[in-house]
């Protein structure tokens, strides 16, 4: 059942600082953040952790098909 | 097939509060199906305002299938679901027909959790565990609570909830008082807290305020490791101003950034098991 979703926006803010917040974070939402953020680590602890569970979870479900 | 926690008497029980609620700590006894509300001012149906999977939870629980209830016992000047946690009419009726569909297509999104929130999804319970009693492959399921329900409450989640993921909010009350119109607010979340840590894994969360360091993270760190110093711990630095924060002079503005850092290091070096 797709979502019959009332409020579909995940939400981004970002300060005028340059912090970044997101609201309802989905996961394509996180890559948008990774790949603005830039690839050589300089994204936070939290993202880079939820990334890379993301990426060992997809991981275990490539092993457990083959 | 019913899960083993759904019994005919525990749902009957929790049918009863729809008569005479006593879910939240208002223990106001509406009866709910005779059109009488409640500070919540809900009535008998919950109403779902959005579910998706997100990633944005701690990181042991994602991918999680979010349930969004309409409708809570609290105030909060500050809540991020703005309307949709205050207006228990938002969203469509959680039927058992509708729930089993949505965690079909959860599982097959890769949802590895199903969490309910809200708004305050206690004031909710008899009908979610309607919904949940003979739903087929039910993933874990996790209960984000502002932990302001009854110890009866509490008791009918027994068996049904695999993870408290609780808020706690506040470290004195009034704080509590102020910015979410509650009384007894760190008695009420602190039996709670221990309630639940025996009756279930257990995350607590603060969502660190700008303004309420010295008067409630302090107090919350200082609780936690005298109480409960090996549960886990959530810093939630991701303060915005929303809903009426605007009104509210020191949760007025953004988080200043030097505080989810200071908060770390005080949580850390309190020996608290600290998760992200
Ligand atoms: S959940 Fe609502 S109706 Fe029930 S006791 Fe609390 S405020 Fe009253």
């Amino acid at each position: 059942m797709e979502p019959d979703d009332l409020s579909p926006l995940s939400e981004i803010t970002i300060l005028p600082d340059g912090r970044v917040y997101a609201f309802g974070a989905t996961r394509p939402v996180l890559e948008v953040l990774e790949s603005l953020r830039g690839p050589e680590g300089n994204s936070d602890e939290r993202l880079q952790r939820l990334m890379q569970t993301l990426r060992d979870q997809d991981l275990t479900r490539e092993d457990r098909s083959k | 097939m019913k899960s083993c926690w759904a019994t005919e008497s525990k749902l009957s029980q929790a049918r009863e509060h729809y008569r005479a609620c006593f879910l939240c700590e208002h223990r106001c006894a509406a009866n709910r199906l005779s059109g009488e509300r409640g500070p919540c001012k809900a009535d008998a149906v919950a109403r779902v305002y959005k579910h998706r999977i997100e990633v944005g939870e701690e990181s042991e629980l994602v991918p999680s299938h979010l349930f969004y209830l309409s409708g809570c016992d609290l105030r909060c000047v500050f809540c991020i679901a703005e309307a949709n946690a205050f207006d228990p009419r938002r969203g469509q009726p959680l039927t058992p027909e509708f729930f089993h569909k949505a965690v079909a297509w959860g599982r097959s999104q890769g949802a590895r959790t199903l969490e309910w929130v809200g708004g305050e999804p206690t004031i909710h319970l008899p009908a979610i565990l309607e919904a949940m009693a003979d739903c087929p492959d039910l993933p874990p399921v996790i209960w984000k609570s502002d932990f302001h329900f009854t110890e009866e409450a509490l008791g009918l989640l027994d068996g049904a909830v695999d993870v408290y993921l609780a808020d706690f909010k506040f470290g004195n009350d009034a704080c509590a008082r102020r910015l979410a119109g509650i009384k007894r607010y760190v008695e009420i979340v602190t039996r709670n807290l221990i309630l639940a840590s025996r009756q279930g894994d257990l995350i607590v969360r603060h969502l660190l305020m700008p303004g309420h360091f010295d008067c409630c993270f302090r107090p919350v760190v200082r609780w936690m490791r005298e109480n409960l110093p090996t549960a886990k711990f959530s810093i939630r630095d991701g303060y915005l101003p929303r809903w009426q924060a605007l009104h509210y002079d020191e949760v007025a503005m953004p988080l200043p950034p030097a505080v989810a850092d200071e908060a770390r290091a005080l949580a850390g070096a309190a020996g608290l098991r600290l998760v992200v």
